[in-house]
């Protein structure tokens, strides 16, 4: 009896293995019948009928190559949303010529191919370059010029002895600190304008490259000192460069440059305000389009452009004006040295150049008689 | 000298923090401008 229930169960087990194996077998053998069908149909997935298909690439179309719909087996195509455009023969101008595109990035400026700068970059590459060589030749042709015609500027009746304090210890910081400043941003700027086609040929491409990048980190940190410095003089300096009734006179005269006769002047005569006003107002603009351009994201980029135009052209003249002051107070004018130097100034050569001055210091007790000055 | 040398200094330790204030601190110039605009004086 036990027997006859035991293999009653086997089979019962039996039968329902055989039921899922059935199964099971009918859906594999299904599929390999449909993959059979499906390859003997052509070797092809149909799309369904309502699918929208690109034709195939023709002439005078920038589609990529590639399939339109997935083979068999095959990787995918290209994208059903890349439709073919057609190419035009003045689309690559357009696009060179900065044409923006639509981008779905919130950096708008990212829809341009080539950024348009092109006429910008031949502006610098032509007339500011060439305005700078006329302007910074002209300068130095017209100072040995000078210079040979005047020489070395005397004192009269030769150094005193005595000397007057011309500047403090305050006044001579900040112009140091505007002029440290202003010779390497100048020097920094040529490179950037200039080094291309001066500096490569003389240094090399990896040497000038090291130099370059230097130089503009340089430029780009060091305009907030020279914004100090400028401030620090304005704050220093503008009371004594108000007009007066000297300047005039000393204009008419050409400040005694060419005569030998000296025209009067308080502390600063009519040529050093001109140069004070240059390194505020010209020098003020040079580092505020500077600080602005440091910013990109703020302005659009013909702002930019003109900024940088602007920013260009006027450090040159600035460049030309700094180059005719420091010669004059060096190599052009004996004892003019000493007043950004020690701060003391012979007192001869300040009767000689600013003798209302001189007049004024000697009535406060400035004048000192320590020696000759340095 | 001194006021040459004091000019010299000062000018890098100006650029040093400048560097520092614009770069080294993390902060984006768009940020730094904006934050600049930000200020009422």
């Amino acid at each position: 009896m036990k027997v006859g229930r035991m293999y009653s169960r086997l089979a019962g087990a039996v039968l329902l293995a055989s039921a899922f194996l059935l199964i099971g077998g009918v859906a594999e053998v299904g599929g390999i019948w449909a993959n059979q069908a499906v390859a003997q149909s052509g070797g092809s997935v149909r799309p369904p009928a309502d699918a929208k298909r690109w034709s195939p690439s023709k002439p005078g179309t920038i589609r990529p190559q590639g399939g339109d719909a997935q083979k068999f087996g095959k990787p995918g195509g290209q994208p059903k949303t890349l439709g073919p455009q057609k190419s035009r023969s003045g689309m690559w101008g357009d696009i060179r010529r900065g044409v923006q595109g639509k981008v779905s990035i919130p950096h708008q400026r990212a829809g341009y191919l080539i950024q348009p700068g092109q006429t910008w970059r031949t502006l610098r590459n032509t007339k500011v370059f060439n305005f700078g060589v006329w302007v910074l030749a002209g300068t130095l042709i017209v100072l040995f010029l000078f210079f040979v015609y005047r020489r070395r500027i005397p004192i009269d009746g030769g150094e005193s002895g005595k000397t007057v304090e011309r500047f403090n210890n305050l006044e001579r910081f900040a112009h140091w600190l505007t002029a440290v400043s202003f010779i390497i941003l100048g020097l920094s700027g040529l490179i950037m304008l200039y080094g291309k086609s001066v500096l490569i040929p003389i240094l090399g491409k990896s040497a000038f490259a090291s130099l370059a990048m230097i130089g503009k980190v340089a430029h780009n940190y060091l305009g907030f000192a020279f914004l100090v410095g400028i401030v620090l003089m304005l704050v220093l300096w503008i009371r004594h460069n108000l007009p007066d009734k000297y300047d005039l006179p000393w204009l008419m005269k050409g400040g005694g440059l060419l005569t030998k006769g000296h025209p009067a002047a308080k502390k600063f005569n009519a040529g050093q305000k001109m140069i004070f006003w240059s390194t505020v107002g010209i020098g003020g603009y040079i580092a505020y389009s500077g600080i602005l351009l440091l910013f990109p994201e703020a302005r659009s980029l013909a702002d930019l452009q003109s900024l940088q135009y602007w920013h260009a052209v006027l450090a040159l003249v600035m460049i030309a004006v700094i180059i005719a002051h420091i010669y004059i107070g060096s190599l052009g004018m004996k004892g003019a040295f000493q007043a950004m130097g020690s701060g003391q100034v012979d007192e001869n050569w300040a009767k000689q150049h600013h003798s209302v001055w001189a007049e004024e210091a000697a009535g406060k007790g400035k004048a000192s008689s320590g020696g000759a000055a340095e | 000298m001194k006021a040459f040398l004091g000019g010299c200094v000062a000018a890098v330790l100006i650029a040093v923090v400048a560097a520092l204030v614009l770069g080294g601190l993390g902060m984006s110039s768009q940020e730094v401008f904006q934050a600049a605009q930000s200020v009422r004086l």
